[in-house]
């Protein structure tokens, strides 16, 4: 199973950025979403680590992604999301983020257009293989 | 639960958040490193055209993930998809219901969505696999 993503347009490579699955991070995290991701687990080395952490505003930061696009950020919402994992994330991994943007797309006229991005990260061990992909949707509303 | 009755049509238990607070959103602007004061001053959120503050996305996409994997392992989960439709404000439960779609072999895709108060906020789907991680 692989990331359904359209290889034929040409997409924006931004640097590499290395992320560690960071127990302390991780923790906060969960304590913030008020809910484990299952009965008795803990933020340990090793552990799986919660499937939404891993999105790009937390491994790899939100601030290339609105300075490549010029969004607004008052005007962003987030649009839809999708990962897939190739091997289980586990706390302690050492990943290398490599995230790329799609065209920037419009839909609608005037005031009320929407623009669109599809934010493209695959999460890579030290080996060079793919242990999870993420596209995060991010939708810049229009100006009312 | 055991795979043997998970069915097409099963019912997972179903999760439902505290509400979010603004201390939770705090928390979570912390863990996540997001900037956007959009979740944490009611005056830029206004200004945002939202009554109040805004939840993360974050919380919805991943309480309708954690909704599957307490009820499997996590280390089965191979791929989730989930799509927002409407803002989560601060002060709001989301109520997360989950029904298995289909189950081929050890495969379970697991058909979910998120609701508050308002009404649906999201929904999405998971699907398990055999895990090559033992928990």
């Amino acid at each position: 199973m692989t990331l359904q993503t359209d290889t034929e347009t040409p997409r924006t490579q931004l640097p590499d950025r290395l992320f560690k699955v960071d127990p302390t991070r991780v923790e906060e995290f969960v304590a913030a979403l008020g809910v484990e991701p299952r009965a008795g687990w803990s933020p340990t080395p090793g552990q799986p680590a919660p499937a939404g952490f891993l999105m790009y505003v937390t491994t790899y930061g939100a601030r290339p992604v609105l300075d490549s696009t010029g969004f607004d950020p008052l005007r962003i919402v987030f649009g839809s999301t999708a990962v897939v994992m190739h091997r289980t994330v586990l706390i302690g991994d050492e990943l290398t983020v490599r995230c790329a943007l799609s065209p920037v797309r419009a839909r609608g006229t005037g005031k009320a257009t929407l623009r669109m991005v599809d934010v493209l990260c695959d999460y890579v061990d030290p080996d060079g293989t793919v242990a999870a992909q993420e596209r995060t949707v991010i939708i810049e509303r229009g100006a009312e | 639960m055991t795979d043997s009755a998970l069915g097409a049509g099963t019912t997972l238990p179903e999760l439902t958040s505290r509400p979010i607070g603004r201390e939770q959103l705090a928390y979570m602007a912390v863990a996540m490193r997001d900037p956007n004061l959009i979740h944490l001053e009611d005056s830029v959120a206004h200004e945002a055209g939202f009554d109040a503050v805004v939840a993360h996305g974050t919380f919805a996409s991943s309480l309708m993930v954690a909704c599957v994997t307490r009820a499997l392992p996590s280390h089965r989960l191979r791929s989730f998809e989930a799509r927002l439709t409407a803002p989560v404000l601060v002060g709001q439960s989301i109520r997360v219901t989950a029904v298995v779609e289909s189950e081929e072999g050890e495969t379970i895709q697991v058909g979910v969505a998120a609701r508050t108060e308002s009404g649906v906020v999201g929904r999405g789907t998971v699907t398990m696999e055999p895990g090559s991680h033992a928990e």
